[in-house]
């Protein structure tokens, strides 16, 4: 401890000292910026290492925008969690947390409400981890298709084959695609 | 009055460890699922018969757990069946890369010349989405044990373990001569699969 605003620190508690010291907390003032605490300190000197593995936390994050993209009917909320899921792809290598990514992007309440309900405990919502820019494509990826006609699709990979019917009509080099589900935004758009 | 080890083991198994193995079952599922040739997924929560049990364990004339519900590490219990043995490394490699490792241990026998138990042993962090919102997070275990094994060593481990066969029990010669001989066999079972999965796979391929 340097002085009262610089410290280090750790707590890690157990109810009995035959088994447990399994998990902690820490807090490292002495980091300048919002990295967390110092690689150095935590896993050497602590000998620790993050609860979440990079893979497991961010598949977590990965599905938690899944499912509130699924969930929000409010088109704003959903653009906004598209656009969050490509923005979030810079965060490589960075120790995060869902919450962080939230307040880092400053997304509003209503995106960042529809994430923190999506995780299956409130805490995970606020659990950090290394983020692994290659796992969350793996998780959350959009597929677009455009057509020479002008026309764009976009859908979520994992549900584009289920949600698109795709068809090769007969006789021709061209390619149905169909689709059926109830309008939630329109409107129009200078660009693509 | 203070409750007995049973009654605490018997609270903890049907309010915090029946449910927590459901959805753990369901997680590792949805981690693995890409692996190579996976049998079968399962999580067991302990029995309480076999909690007290193994809670009685003496070792030198001293009760081996001082604290059964902090020490026993396998409350929760995950096991991965596999087909071959070559399945053994990828798959523990998906495990560790997905949850957090406190031990990884290659079981097998002591000497190159005995034949018994063999798998792949971890003990990982408990991940809290395995942890339903109705039970609190300090009434979970913080640790599970994960086996991954292959076909033959699941069937030779469960045939022996219902026998009643034990490290260390008392057998006649002719006993042990026999669990010996069925665990030789099944390694070389798995041997000759894996010889044959290799050739075949290569030819095909």
């Amino acid at each position: 401890m340097k002085n009262t605003r610089t410290y280090k620190s750790a707590l890690f508690r157990c109810a009995t000292i035959q088994a447990g010291f399994w998990d902690g907390v820490v807090v490292d003032k002495q980091m300048i910026d919002t990295r967390g605490a110092a690689d150095y300190w935590t896993s050497e000197f602590l000998q620790s290492n993050l609860k979440n593995t990079s893979a497991a936390g961010t598949k977590r994050v990965a599905v938690a925008l899944q499912i509130a993209l699924k969930d929000a009917t409010d088109p704003a909320i959903q653009q906004e969690l598209i656009n969050a899921s490509q923005l979030v792809l810079n965060r490589h290598g960075q120790v995060t947390s869902a919450k962080k990514i939230v307040q880092d992007l400053s997304l509003t309440q209503g995106a960042a409400a529809a994430i923190a309900k999506a995780f299956v405990r409130p805490t995970l919502y606020d659990s950090t981890f290394k983020f692994d820019r290659e796992e969350f494509k793996a998780c959350l990826v959009f597929r677009s298709v455009q057509l020479d006609n002008g026309v764009m699709l976009t859908a979520e990979n994992a549900s584009f084959d289920r949600v698109i019917d795709v068809t090769r009509t007969r006789n021709s080099e061209k390619t149905r695609f169909t689709t059926e589900g109830n309008i939630v935004s329109e409107k129009l758009r200078k660009s693509r | 009055m203070t409750k007995s080890l049973k009654d605490l083991y018997r609270q903890r198994y049907e309010k915090v460890l029946l449910p927590i193995a459901g959805d753990l079952e369901e997680i590792l599922t949805d981690h693995l699922k890409s692996g190579p040739h996976i049998d079968r997924i399962t999580v067991r929560a302990k029995t309480p018969k076999s909690f007290l049990a193994k809670a009685a364990t003496r070792e030198k004339g001293a009760l081996k757990y001082k604290d059964p519900l902090g020490e026993i590490q396998d409350q929760l219990g995950a096991r991965i069946v596999v087909f071959y043995t070559s399945d053994v490394r990828p798959i523990s490699r998906s495990v560790t890369k997905y949850f957090r490792h406190i031990e990884m241990l290659n079981k097998e026998p002591k000497s190159e010349s005995e034949f018994g138990y063999f798998g792949k042993h971890f003990i990982l962090a408990l991940p809290e989405d395995a942890i339903p919102r109705r039970v609190k997070l300090e009434a979970a275990p913080k640790v599970f044990e994960l086996q991954v094994r292959t076909l033959y060593q699941h069937a030779w481990s469960e045939a022996s373990h219902d026998i009643g066969y034990k490290p260390g029990r008392k057998l006649k010669k002719v006993q042990k001569r026999n669990f010996a001989l069925t665990a030789a066999q099944s390694w070389g079972a798995d041997r000759i699969f894996q010889e044959l999965h290799k050739a075949l796979r290569k030819k095909n391929a």
